[in-house]
């Protein structure tokens, strides 16, 4: 009696752990709102002049966000999940790194105006 | 048998832990460093703190992580949310560095205007300068041309008084015998007017010579009329120089009767013969190339 409760208790025991341990490490659904977000992620780099000025980062972003779309068919939805969001965070890095140019060349613009008014006011003085 | 489910239950548990237990892979020490070396960057710190705790949680995440994949995504995800920090701090400073360039331009451009109003200013000035000493010429121009039709005009003036007449020789004026004493050379008062007037002449233009011909008429020797023709010629030339007339611009030379302008047959021609011809050359011609033969 002790022997047969203890197999049926042991048995019960590794499916319980194993379903947890399952439900814990992998996703159920498809990452649909992370492949969008991905998506959005990199139009925003694309609207902020990112084929200019971070040109690689969008390039890496562009390429997971195909790489996790394919994932997605074969349902490997865990796989596809992560990628997203890494495509997400690099396409995150190519906005920031853009709108950072974008400024410093503003930045510059007023600088080179200042040194040609400073010409100017040179060459009025003379 | 107890022992053996509680060995059983261990072992599932030490499957599961060690499946969440993972040693740091070599990608989550590079992003540690890379956060680590980051977190020391003032100009983030200030910038971008949420940007930099966001990159702090991933990495712990990372560090807890249960397996080498997810250690090494998620150590990648923690690594761009550096370099996002990072960026953030850049443009935050490029913002900055805007505003101070703003104010920078702002003053540039008054500095600007104000050289262009020295500028403009100085423009005015020279071209004033310019105009007034434009203005000077035209006014001593002005009076130059005055002066010359004034010295024209009493030319005239007193070339009418002297009864001058214009020959291809030059301006002729005529000393009547009634001017000298009968049969002398001496000058007589009413002479000295013309005299005066000639010599103002003279000194006036000081760039014409004169030539002084004595004439008589036909009566007494030939001789003896050389000799008074000559005699007043020199009177006159001798008045110009006591009235300070440069004796080389005169020539005095007597022709005697050679030279008569009327008929010696009556008593007025001969009168009219009896005379001095003052010619008064043109500027810069010379005297010698005007004489009579």
């Amino acid at each position: 009696m002790f022997k047969i409760k203890d197999k049926i208790l042991s048995s019960s025991i590794l499916s319980i752990a194993f379903t947890i341990f399952l439900s814990g490490c992998a996703s159920k659904n498809p990452p649909l709102d992370r492949i969008s977000s991905a998506e959005s992620a990199i139009n925003r780099a694309s609207d902020n002049k990112a084929q200019i000025y971070a040109p690689l980062e969008l390039k890496i972003a562009k390429e997971k966000l195909e790489k996790a779309k394919m994932l997605l068919k074969d349902k490997q939805y865990e796989e596809a999940a992560m990628i997203a969001k890494e495509a997400k965070v690099d396409a995150e890095l190519a906005e920031e790194k853009s709108r950072t140019k974008e400024t410093q060349k503003i930045a510059q613009e007023i600088l080179d105006s200042i040194n040609a008014l400073k010409a100017e006011i040179e060459r009025l003085k003379r | 048998m107890k022992k053996t489910i509680f060995l059983a239950s261990t072992a599932v548990i030490a499957l599961i832990i060690s499946g969440c237990k993972q040693e740091p892979t070599p990608e989550l020490k590079e992003a540690k460093m890379l956060y680590e070396k980051t977190k020391q960057d003032v100009k983030v710190q200030e910038n971008a703190p949420i940007a930099l705790y966001e990159a702090q949680k991933t990495l712990k995440k990372a560090q807890a992580a249960e397996s080498k994949k997810e250690m090494n995504h998620l150590a990648y995800l923690a690594k761009r949310r550096v370099q996002i920090a990072k960026e953030i701090a850049k443009r935050k400073e490029a913002l900055k560095k805007i505003e101070e360039l703003k104010q920078i331009k702002n003053r540039v451009i008054l500095e600007a205007r104000e050289a262009e109003i020295e500028r403009a200013k100085r423009e005015i000035e020279e071209k004033s300068k310019l105009l007034k000493s434009t203005e000077e010429q035209i006014k001593a121009e002005k009076e130059r041309i005055k002066a010359e039709q004034e010295k024209t005009r009493k030319l005239q003036q007193q070339l009418a008084e002297l009864h001058a007449k214009h020959t291809k020789r030059g301006l002729v004026l005529t000393l009547g015998d009634v001017l000298f004493e009968t049969n002398k050379a001496d000058l007589l008062p009413g002479a000295m007017r013309s005299i005066d007037k000639l010599a103002q002449f003279l000194q006036a233009y000081p760039n014409r010579k004169v030539l002084i011909e004595g004439h008589t008429d036909s009566r007494g020797s030939k001789a003896y009329n050389l000799k008074l023709s000559q005699r007043r010629a020199d009177s006159v030339k001798r008045a110009l120089i006591e009235r300070g007339i440069d004796p080389s611009r005169i020539i005095a030379k007597g022709y005697g009767e050679e030279y008569p302008v009327a008929s010696n047959l009556t008593a007025a021609g001969r009168q009219q013969n009896r005379r001095v011809e003052i010619v008064i050359l043109e500027e810069g011609v010379d005297p010698s190339s005007m004489m009579r033969k």
